[in-house]
């Protein structure tokens, strides 16, 4: 009987340890607190994968992190299930958050679902509306036109590529992943007639050794460049590429550093600045709806080019990058896979 | 590239063997655990735990064989968690399993960050370079599968012959099976089931380990949260689909390694197969075996259920 008990507790004890690890997000960000009137605006982030993925989540959660010196409070939680989604909106709504922001389209329909309850919440998505949906005044979303970038890579790659195969990897098939993939095709064979794209769409941003496999079959295939937009499964593509000294178009951040000699540039998004320009429009009274945002917006952009690009290359995307952000010039938007 | 190439085949058995090695590894260790009596699903936490033991001891002490033995130490230690639980006491097997494998991401984790500062440029160790063997690697295909490959391959590919040797051909295997198809008549012959129970248990735990440092600083030469993927989950289900036998265990590995390899190289020539359909035939196949040998059960009869002695 004693021992039973013993075990007992032992078990319980196990899930709580495993239960605190889960929210660790939560947990080593203060978590959830009680509302206090001090006048801070405060900002919760729900995170779908690791701050740590190399990409999507860890570009958000810099940005955050950016906001929390400037003096906003804020908190995140990483690695949050799509199954968990709207009891961790309604956790920090209920916890006096300002503004709560769901990064990925996945959080959209739970906004739409939560948001009622809390009408003095603010609720940012960065994704696509869901079709069709009404969009109450305390819900904004934000298409990030990623594409653009992915488009400039695209001409980036057509102008330097030699063998005239260049490969792509990217995570699962979702809207923004297809019209990326879509863009950078498109690019490649309006710039460079000659070369074709051989794509991979890995089915997961979370596999890093399925994403150097990729890169291998890509890099067998005869591809001398190849541009990632896979989070952490892109981290394999960059070893892959290393090893083979394939060059590469990162994703999420300047990713120049993983590969100095061989990373052209990065696909780099803002999310500071998307979340700055929430506020403003909180404070000023027009938060809401669909937000299309890319270069002219300051808030997808490429990281800075490698100096070992072509000097030609580097003056054509710079100028298209300019003509993009002017508005002269409309990357197409598609969302179908295309390579 | 053309796709009925010699070239194009032997990319894939390269590719196939070395992405089967991880799964095959975890799943030789399961049939140690499985036959002896304990379903160990925590495979999965087990095998991330070996895969960060491995990379950090690797990277802090500079030594590669350092580095893999800790991560075989490190699955070993977190299978103790399950001997306690399921050997030692009588808690539901698969809910210690399920509770150790989201223990052991959370804690991966955790102490990665601690160690390893997040944002910054992450740290590598160097991987072993592929070693092919002079004359047979020059065999199409075949040559290509299993004599092109880092010398860590061939040492693990020699665990398959090691199992089946130790499962059927000694008294300890004897034993072992004995403690997972009938523990009480084992016991009446003087096997200490429990004793059986934890070293198979260990064993599994050590092969996770393995299989995670060869994730790590093999395949990879970096730690990445989550690394492992849901490896140890397809080591289960290659467990049953090889019938708890380890070399019909290195067949099913090897169609799974074939599978992906292939998908992934079809998508890069732009064949019009959807790789969906690749991805889901290794289940299929799994499937279709278990429909086909279920009038007779292959598992070990005692699997799953808590022997107490009398």
């Amino acid at each position: 009987m004693k021992s039973r008990t013993l075990s007992q507790l032992f078990v319980a004890l196990t899930c709580a340890v495993a239960f605190l690890f889960v929210l660790g997000g939560t947990a080593f960000a203060g978590g959830a607190r009680e509302p206090v009137d001090d006048g801070v605006f405060r900002i919760a982030m729900l995170l779908p994968g690791s701050i740590d993925d190399g990409g999507w989540s860890q570009a958000a959660h810099r940005g955050l992190m950016q906001l929390g010196a400037e003096g906003y409070g804020t908190s995140f939680t990483e690695g949050v299930q799509v199954a968990s989604i709207d009891e961790a909106l309604r956790n920090y709504a209920e916890s006096g958050y300002n503004l709560v922001i769901g990064h990925g389209f996945q959080f959209g329909e739970p906004a739409l679902r939560v948001a009622g309850s809390f009408p003095d919440t603010y609720f940012f998505v960065s994704g696509l509306s869901p079709a069709g949906a009404e969009i109450p005044g305390n819900v904004g979303f934000i298409n990030q036109k990623e594409f653009e970038a992915a488009y400039l890579s695209g001409v980036l790659a057509a102008m330097e590529t030699e063998s005239g195969r260049i490969g792509y990897v990217g995570g699962l098939e979702i809207p923004s992943q297809l019209a990326n993939l879509a863009a950078f095709t498109t690019a490649v064979q309006n710039t460079n007639p000659n070369a074709t794209v051989n794509g991979i769409m890995t089915g997961t941003f979370g596999d890093p050794a399925l994403g150097q496999e990729a890169a291998i079959a890509l890099i067998e295939g005869g591809v001398d460049i190849i541009m990632h937009t896979a989070d952490s499964t892109g981290l394999g593509v960059i070893e892959a590429a290393i090893e083979h000294n394939i060059r590469l178009i990162g994703y999420g951040s300047d990713q120049s550093s993983l590969a100095p000699d061989l990373m052209m540039t990065s696909l780099v998004p803002n999310m500071t600045q998307a979340i700055v320009n929430q506020v403003a429009l909180i404070q000023s009274g027009s938060f809401g709806g669909l937000w299309n945002a890319g270069i002219g917006e300051g808030i997808i952009d490429i990281a800075p080019i490698a100096s070992f690009v072509k000097a030609e290359t580097q003056e054509t995307v710079i100028a298209l990058r300019q003509q993009i952000a002017a508005g002269e010039f409309q990357v197409p938007e598609i969302y179908e896979r295309i390579d | 590239m053309e796709i009925w190439s010699v070239v194009f085949w032997n990319g894939v058995a390269t590719a196939a063997v070395r992405m089967s090695v991880p799964i095959l590894l975890a799943g030789l260790g399961v049939v140690f655990s499985e036959r002896s009596g304990v379903l160990n699903i925590g495979v999965e936490g087990q095998m991330l735990s070996g895969a960060f033991g491995a990379f950090a001891c690797a990277y802090l002490t500079g030594s590669f064989i350092l580095g893999t033995a800790f991560g075989a130490a490190v699955g070993m230690m977190v299978s103790g968690i399950t001997v306690y639980m399921c050997v030692r006491r009588p808690v539901n097997q698969i809910v210690v399993g399920v509770t150790v494998n989201i223990l052991c991401l959370g804690l991966t984790s955790f102490i990665n960050r601690i160690i390893f500062t997040p944002g910054s440029t992450p740290p590598r160790v160097p991987r072993p370079a592929v070693l092919a063997v002079g004359g047979l690697e020059s065999i199409p295909i075949l040559g290509a599968g299993f004599f092109r490959q880092p010398l860590p391959v061939y040492v693990m590919l020699l665990a398959i012959p090691l199992a089946y040797l130790v499962l059927y051909r000694s008294s300890f295997g004897l034993d072992l099976r004995a403690a997972g198809e009938h523990p009480k008549a084992a016991e009446t012959m003087g096997v200490k089931v429990a004793s059986m129970r934890a070293r198979g248990v260990l064993i599994s735990g050590a092969f996770a380990g393995l299989a995670g440092s060869f994730l790590s600083i093999v395949s990879l030469g970096r730690f990445v949260e989550n690394i492992s993927a849901g490896r140890g989950f397809i080591a289960l289900a290659i467990v049953i689909f090889g019938r708890w036998n380890p070399v019909f265990i290195f067949g099913a590995a090897l169609i799974f390694g074939i599978a992906e390899a292939l998908q992934l190289r079809l998508q890069a020539v732009g064949v019009g197969v959807p790789h969906e359909f690749l991805l889901m035939l290794p289940y299929l196949l799994t499937i279709v075996v278990l429909a086909m040998t279920s009038k007779r059960s292959l598992a070990p009869a005692a699997l799953g259920r808590h022997y107490q002695r009398e």
